[in-house]
């Protein structure tokens, strides 16, 4: 098939901008299962879109394709480009463009008349199907205003435009640039932005590749607001029935989980995001009730992370060494740090930190962050600590220390 | 409702945007296609408008005109209108915001039902000390800031530093920077001193306790000239595939410029790493958290810094 550079859906190009952003090591032997020529179409295609951000660098393997990028420093998301590639019919774009231009004088009018009009002004005949079809979905895109008249239907555009509601305000651009990078469905902000300056407003710690996630994001947000089941299918093809309850998002790895209630058992179970490969509503959703959609505090309160256990919550406690008058930020990085624990000192020079946790392995990365502090760690089950004392033997002998110890 | 559709498409905005300047030349079509577009667009493009596929122009004295009339602009999409309604119950946008437009936006938007609340998303790992986004002052120092930045004029601040106690000066905001993870909007500045460049600095809004507008006025140098002198040397870290460390890594890290490469015998990967001289700690604590699965390589200085919390630690450990 004959390379475009637009596509019907971003499902196989998904992959392969989200290995050159977060990898970009890989090359294309090592793109197995996927022919050679699938994988220089996609790179081409992103390629194309993307324009000069992407870096090549020659190994051994091939060409390795990367996205090496300083988030905090770009205006926008680079991968917004992907979607304004959707590709379209020759019908698609005619029709798009007659309709504005005739519904621009506000009468409203039934498809039969639309149909003749068109006719009229373009010598253009479309046949009532094709037109239906399309007005139908500009109605539920909300780009036609719909009324009857008798049995009929009657179109007019949808009255708001970008520049009718942005274009006053003191301060659109910043406003947009801001919300494109900060706020959920990130890429509604990118199509508003379009043809205003750069305002000047950067993102810390910014995710670029959760913009890939934004489709499915949109279906679970849906969910949740009209309290509906859906189908959620994962990359590696099981489908399952969930009920979503909430997302659950990481500011410091930009990884969105769905938390849900599978059916029919009603378990809570957590899904990352960027393992759904689709999420659509079912054809006959079951009933659902108050407990179906209530998140316990007991299961809620405990969490750490993302991980729902069943099992009773522990006890966790870590004694750090701090000297108060020099160091009192890291008093102010354990009270902010702390999620929902308790943060006490002992006596001077000593600070303890404890929660119940219900997976108290979820927070060995963060302990891990007090390294050479940390004067005693105690868990309820013993192994937190014991993983702890083992990583930091580990570490030592990899930067030379238990060998001069010897 | 689709995230993903043609009329959200660069083709459908370079169509507007050609049918809205005809009478137009090919060059003229083939510049804004190749300006706004991908890399081929220009091809797939102009021979769909010139062959008529697309029925939108005529050629006439070499220019090609409108055939379709005026096109009046795209209205917004219901995605689009609750998209927006959703953003004006977060604290944050408001502070982009006066009163009056803050009511204009609800009252036009009434009927947009919003696509999630603030409860349908947890951010679980934020920091619980973000800044004050309701606080009234806040909110005028915000907006002060914001119409100095887009004027590029002066304010006379005073702030409150952690370590230095008060401080007072004229300064020009030139970039605000957000961070999800502290929630929190940071500034830089340029200050002046009598009248004279004096050097850009980071501030925290949350820690501004006074703005006022200024007519003082200097030359400023170009801000990015300043940030790309801020990053220090570039890490050479090597991370193991163990504990799936290597996503992780890169995912976690995946906002830093890189370069990585894998090695498939020892199933590690070896990474250089850029980051601003500002977030050394935080980028060292980072690290630390990945335990045994990576090693920093390179420099020695980081090196050092990364042995010396361990070395204590394992003390801790030993006693």
């Amino acid at each position: 098939m004959a390379y475009k550079e637009l596509v019907k859906d971003l499902s196989s190009v998904r992959e392969y901008l989200r290995d050159f952003l977060i990898f970009g090591f890989r090359t294309r032997n090592d793109f197995s299962g996927k022919s050679a020529r699938t994988y220089d179409d996609e790179r081409r295609r992103i390629e194309g879109w993307l324009g000069g951000v992407l870096s090549y660098e020659y190994r051994a393997g091939g060409k390795a394709v990367f996205l090496s990028l300083d988030a905090a420093a770009l205006p926008s998301n680079p991968l917004f480009r992907a979607f304004e590639a959707k590709s379209f019919t020759n019908n698609d774009i005619t029709l798009h463009f007659f309709l504005l231009a005739l519904l621009a004088d506000g009468r409203a009018r039934h498809a039969e008349k639309i149909q003749s009009d068109l006719m009229d002004a373009h010598g253009r005949y479309f046949e009532t199907s094709t037109l239906r079809r399309k007005l139908a979905e500009y109605e539920a895109l909300g780009l036609l205003a719909v009324t009857k008249r008798g049995t009929k239907k009657c179109y007019t555009l949808a009255p708001l435009t970008a520049s009718a509601l942005l274009s006053d305000l003191s301060h659109a651009a910043a406003l947009l640039q801001f919300a494109r990078g900060a706020m959920p469905l990130s890429v509604v902000g990118h199509f508003l932005s379009e043809g205003m300056p750069d305002a000047a407003v950067r993102m810390k710690h910014s995710y670029l590749s959760a913009v890939l996630e934004e489709e499915v994001l949109l279906a679970l947000l849906s969910a949740i607001r009209g309290k509906t089941a859906l189908l959620l299918t994962q990359q590696q093809g099981e489908t399952l029935s969930v009920l979503p309850l909430r997302i659950l998002w990481s500011t410091q790895t930009g990884r969105h989980y769905l938390l849900a209630r599978t059916l029919p058992k009603r378990r809570l179970s957590v899904f990352r995001l960027d393992a759904v490969k689709n999420a659509a509503p079912m054809k006959e959703p079951p009933e659902t009730n108050e407990e179906d959609l209530s998140l316990p505090k007991k299961i809620l309160r405990p969490l750490w992370g993302t991980s729902t256990v069943y099992r009773r919550p522990e006890q966790l406690t870590m004694t750090v060494t701090i000297d108060e008058n020099e160091e009192f930020f890291i008093v102010q990085r354990l009270r902010r740090e702390s999620r929902g624990g308790h943060v006490e000192q002992l006596y001077p020079g000593l600070w303890r930190f404890t929660r119940k946790v219900s997976d108290a392995g979820e927070m060995q990365n963060w302990i891990k962050t007090f390294t050479g502090r940390i004067a005693a760690l105690e868990s309820t089950s013993g192994r937190t600590e014991e993983r702890f004392a083992d990583d930091i033997r580990r570490m030592a002998e990899i930067y030379g220390i238990s060998t001069e110890r010897k | 409702m689709e995230i993903f559709s043609e009329v959200y498409g660069c083709c459908y905005r370079i169509a507007a945007r050609i049918l809205a300047a005809a009478p137009i030349t090919e060059k003229e079509m083939r510049a804004i296609a190749s300006r706004e577009g991908f890399a081929e667009t220009a091809l797939q493009l102009l021979p769909a408008l010139l062959s008529g596929a697309w029925p939108f122009l005529t050629k006439k004295d070499g220019c090609y005109e409108n055939t379709v009339g005026t096109v009046p602009e795209r209205p917004l999409t219901t995605l689009e209108r609750r998209w927006l309604r959703s953003l004006l119950a977060d604290a944050r946008i408001r502070l982009f915001l006066t009163d009056d437009e803050l009511a204009r936006l609800e009252g036009t938007l009434a009927d947009a039902e919003p696509l999630w609340e603030e409860k349908d998303i947890h951010a679980f790992d934020r920091y619980n000390d973000g800044d004050a986004f309701g606080d009234p002052d806040y909110r005028a120092h915000f907006q002060t800031i914001l119409t100095a930045m887009k004027e590029e004029a002066f304010l006379d601040l005073t702030y409150l530093s952690p370590r230095s106690g008060l401080l007072s000066g004229t300064a020009r905001p030139m970039q605000l920077e957000y961070s999800a993870r502290d929630d929190k909007f940071r500034g830089v500045f340029a200050r002046i001193e009598g009248g004279v460049f004096k050097n850009f600095q980071t501030l925290n809004l949350g820690r501004i306790l006074s703005v006022k507008e200024t007519d003082a006025s200097a030359a400023v140098p170009a801000l990015s000239d300043w940030l790309r002198a801020q990053r220090a040397e570039p890490l050479t870290i090597r991370v193991a595939d163990e504990r799936n460390g290597i996503e992780r890594f890169m995912t976690e890290f995946s906002s830093y410029e890189k370069k990585s490469e894998y090695d498939a015998e020892t199933k590690t990967c070896l990474v250089r790493l850029w980051y601003r001289r500002d977030d050394e700690t935080e980028i060292l604590i980072r690290l630390l958290s990945f335990g045994p699965v990576l090693e920093v390589l390179a420099p020695d200085r980081f090196r050092t810094l990364m042995r010396a919390r361990i070395l204590r630690q394992y003390e801790l450990l030993c006693q």
